[in-house]
This record gives structure tokens, C-alpha cells and sequence, in this order.
């Protein structure tokens, strides 16, 4: 059990990063990322 | 098994870590409270996850484009201010200095996580996910030992990992109190958009009150009533906050065993009660260490030196006021302070617990006036519940660390910080938003007699 929930944690921890980015992405904040793409768009 | 799965979830986490610093802060506490390496024993034991994810949260934030303008205040500055003056009382400790150095370092990785989070955090989102990374790390533990402590009909002791920030039981128990009104933050702004986080926030606050009891930490159990008294008197859901009340009492009685209800009852009689006087015997030492050393104190750890310890207790009569019953200083080992303001006393002499007393009661008053300032300005409510979420754990903070050395926990100083930020940065926000959404209503309310004058003419 404890092995289980302990996975879970972590896919939840992995979740969360991801959609958080999702998030901020959604909002419109570049990041650095963001900030590459929209350098190579001009 | 467990190798593999972290290793193979953490490039997912780097990814995202790499392309916002909010991300890469977030995982800092949960890799703090989490303690990923307690629980491999592989090749993934041997990496240091905060030294890894603190290079890429400053990766990240150097390579952000977007960086919030950096806000210090006035408690971010009693907060350096505090950090310097342990600097000073470390370079002159009468302790061990290696030692003293460091838990002087430990104290400088807490610094850097505030920084950071002044730094980065600038919304609700940022806030929202550091807070996630609380829950699911103290949350996720809490709710193991729990369902553990259920499981065996409440004869299973919790207690924290040995070597981890929160390896004491008591300690153990005030942080899932701390991490209690966050849960509560959080099933309010996330429990409607989803069943399952709506379920899992409901189960994860009802096994941390179990996982409180299964410490069987009375100062835990004391900081967790209290706080039910103070989030009740906050709540604007007391009928539900209630019954929620009563069906876990009437759970709690079923698992809390006779050898627990006999240690809680020597609340009643702490005076009588030979380990909470031992308590106050090292508070008395560490009083005495402070009015030696009144500016600088002895230090980090200093008391818990046995040659310091054994000639401060040279002095214990000098100090009759001072009640410590029949109880008198260990002759043959030292003991920690068991208060965070004993231990800031000792340490770090008067002016340190001045300045560390400001930054708590700044923080929990400052956290209280977001909240007041919003409701008044007609805020957004998510912001209200999260300045009130703040100043609970907070709270339970103060209350609950009287009894323990735990004056340098991550959480708090992270707390501070995000008290910052929210008072300094996102209520402001809000209410400039609010502002223009108020100026825009006028806007289009206006021309409308205008145009109409126009038209007679």
C-alpha cells in the first residue's frame, strides 16, 4: 500500500507540474520558452 | 520499483521546472518536506533532488523573461535583518562552531527559498502550486501514517523519518496541523472543479487530524484544537465546520487508545508531569544562556553542547522566579530548547527573538489585513480565504512551536514570504483590476446620456 500511494504522490506531483505550465501557458506569460518563440516569429 | 518510477517522472518534472521558475519553487518544498531519498534505495538515492531542483529554479529564473519587479518590505527586510544578527551570534557562538555553522547553513537554504519566492511568485497560480507542493509532501505523509494508524485500530505511533526536517513526532504533528488550512484553501478553489481533488482534499484534512492524534504529540493535539477554535471562529461555514467537527470526534474516539488519552491527560497536570518539566528546565537554561549573552546568544545548537550546558546549569538557582518545580538540569546529557522562542532566545540572545517575534506577528498581522482589505474592497473571495489560510497555519505556527525547537522550519519562512507577496503584489493587482473593471462599467454606463444629448441638439 505504502508503495502504491507513494507512486500516486508522485504522479501527482508530475501532474502538477505539467499543469501548471498548461496554466501559465493558457494565461499568456511567456516564459522562456515563450519568449524564444516569439523572438523567432519576428 | 520506486527507482524507476521517480527517475522516469522526473524528466516531466525538469521539463516543466526549466520552463517556469513558479514550478521550479514549488517542487523546493516538496523536495524539503517530501524527502524523496527516505524512500529509495536505488540509483535514485544518490541524487540530491533540493541541491538539483534549487540550480534549476535559479536556471529557470535567470532564463525567465518575465521577472516581477523584486519587492523586499518591511518583514522581508526584518527577515534578513534576522538572518544577519544569527550570522553575528554564529561567528561568535560558545557552542561547537562546525555545528553552529551548520545549522547556520540550514538556515541560509531557508533564506534563499524566501528569496525566491519574493522573487518569483507574482499570482494566484504561482501561490496555488506552491501550495499543492505542501500538500502533496506533509499532506502525502500525513495521509500514509494515518491510514497506518486506522489500520491497526490506533496502536501505530507516527513519527517523522530519521534525518528528514521533520524526523521528531512533535514537530511532525505541528506541521500537518500548518498544512490543515491550506487543504481547507485549497478544497475551496479546487474541490468544485474536480470530484476527485474535491474527495481526496476532504480525506487528505480528515487523516491529517488522525495523523495529529497518532503522534500522540500533546502540543500537536493542543495547536490542532486551538486551530479548530480559530478556523471556526473564522469560518463563515460553521454548521458544516460543525458536523464536520463532531463526526471526526466520534471517529477519533473509536482509534485514540487508553495509552494515548493517559498521555494527554497529563496536560491537565503539567506541572507535576516530569517531561514537560524537563522542558521547562531547558527553557530556564536557555534564559540564562540569553541573559549571559543578551545581544548575540550562544549560538545555533549551543545549548544542546553539554560543557555549555553543564556550566549554565551552575546557574539554574540564580533565577528563583522562574518555575521549574521539583525538576532540576540532566547532569549527564544536554537538552534541546523544546520552544522556538526559547531556542531564538538562547541562540540569538533578545534583540534575534525581537526580531523574530516582529516577523510572526507581522506576518500573521499583515496576512489578516489582505484579508480585511479585500473583503472591504470587494475582492475576489479565493484571495480572502487564502490570507485567512495564511494566517491560521501561521497561527498554529506560533502556538504549536512554544513547545518545540523548530524556530527555523521551511514552511514558515515560506509562509513569510508569500505573506509578502500577497499583500505587496497580488492584492494590489486584484484591486487594479477591480478598479478598471469599475471604470469600464462607468465608461460604457456614460456615453449613453451623452449620445442621447447630442441627439436633442
Amino acid at each position: 500500500m505504502e508503495t502504491i500511494l507513494w507512486c500516486l504522490d508522485l504522479v501527482g506531483v508530475a501532474f502538477l507540474c505539467l499543469w501548471a505550465l498548461r496554466e501559465d501557458r493558457r494565461s499568456g506569460d511567456g516564459g522562456a520558452a515563450d519568449g524564444v518563440t516569439k523572438e523567432k516569429r519576428h | 520499483m520506486r527507482d524507476l518510477f521517480l527517475l522516469g517522472l522526473l524528466p516531466f518534472m525538469l521539463y516543466a521546472m526549466l520552463q517556469r521558475p513558479f514550478i521550479a519553487l514549488a517542487m523546493l518544498p516538496w523536495t524539503a518536506l517530501f524527502f524523496p531519498n527516505a524512500w529509495v534505495y536505488g540509483i535514485a538515492g544518490s541524487i540530491r533532488y533540493n541541491l538539483l531542483f534549487a540550480g534549476v529554479t535559479l536556471v529557470a529564473y535567470l532564463v525567465h523573461k518575465h521577472k516581477p519587479s523584486f519587492r523586499l518590505s518591511g518583514l522581508g527586510m526584518l527577515v534578513l535583518l534576522f538572518f544577519f544578527w544569527t550570522t553575528l551570534s554564529t561567528s561568535m557562538t560558545i557552542g561547537i562552531p562546525d555545528v553552529a555553522w551548520e545549522y547556520w547553513n540550514r538556515l541560509l537554504k531557508v533564506v534563499i527559498l524566501f528569496l525566491f519566492v519574493l522573487a518569483i511568485v507574482e499570482k494566484k497560480l504561482h501561490v496555488d502550486t506552491l501550495l499543492w507542493g505542501v500538500v502533496l509532501s506533509v499532506g502525502f505523509y500525513g495521509n500514509l501514517e494515518a491510514l497506518k494508524f486506522i489500520a491497526s485500530g490506533g496502536s501505530h505511533m507516527i513519527s517523522g523519518i530519521d534525518g528528514h526536517v521533520l524526523g521528531d513526532r512533535n514537530e511532525l504533528a505541528l506541521a500537518f496541523v500548518m498544512t490543515l488550512p491550506i487543504c481547507v484553501y485549497l478544497l475551496g478553489e479546487y474541490g468544485k472543479r474536480s470530484r476527485a481533488l474535491q474527495l481526496g482534499l476532504i480525506g487528505t484534512v480528515c487523516l491529517l487530524v488522525f495523523a495529529v492524534i497518532g503522534t500522540q504529540s500533546r502540543g500537536g493535539f493542543l495547536a490542532l484544537l486551538t486551530l479548530g477554535a480559530y478556523l471556526f471562529l473564522k469560518s463563515d461555514r460553521k454548521i458544516l465546520l460543525s458536523v464536520l467537527i463532531i463526526v471526526l470526534i466520534a471517529a477519533l474516539a473509536n482509534f485514540a487508545s487508553s495509552e494515548w488519552a493517559a498521555r494527554i491527560d497529563t496536560i491537565e497536570s503539567a506541572n507535576e508531569d516530569q517531561s514537560f518539566m524537563g522542558r521547562v528546565v531547558a527553557w530556564k537554561l536557555s534564559f540564562i544562556m540569553a541573559m549571559q549573552n543578551p545581544f548575540f546568544g550562544g549560538g545555533f545548537k549551543s545549548l544542546e553542547t553539554f560543557s555549555v550546558w553543564n556550566e549554565l546549569s551552575r546557574h539554574f538557582f540564580e533565577y528563583s522566579w522562574f518555575y521549574t518545580g521539583d525538576s532540576l538540569p540532566p547532569t549527564t546529557f544536554a537538552r534541546a530548547a523544546h520552544s522556538v522562542y526559547f531556542q531564538v532566545l538562547g541562540e540569538h540572545g533578545f534583540v534575534g527573538l525581537f526580531l523574530y517575534l516582529t516577523c510572526l506577528f507581522a506576518s500573521w498581522y499583515k496576512a489578516g489585513r489582505v484579508a480585511r482589505n479585500a473583503k472591504r474592497a470587494g475582492g475576489p473571495p479565493w484571495l480572502i480565504n487564502m490570507a485567512v489560510a495564511f494566517q491560521l497555519s501561521i497561527f498554529a505556527f506560533a502556538f504549536g512551536g512554544a513547545a518545540l525547537s523548530f524556530a527555523y522550519f521551511d514552511l514558515i519562512f515560506t509562509l513569510f514570504g508569500l505573506t509578502i507577496v500577497i499583500q505587496k503584489r497580488i492584492l494590489p493587482a486584484e484591486l487594479a483590476k477591480l478598479k478598471k473593471h469599475q471604470n469600464d462599467v462607468q465608461q460604457v454606463a456614460v456615453p449613453v446620456p451623452a449620445m442621447t444629448a447630442s441627439h436633442s441638439h
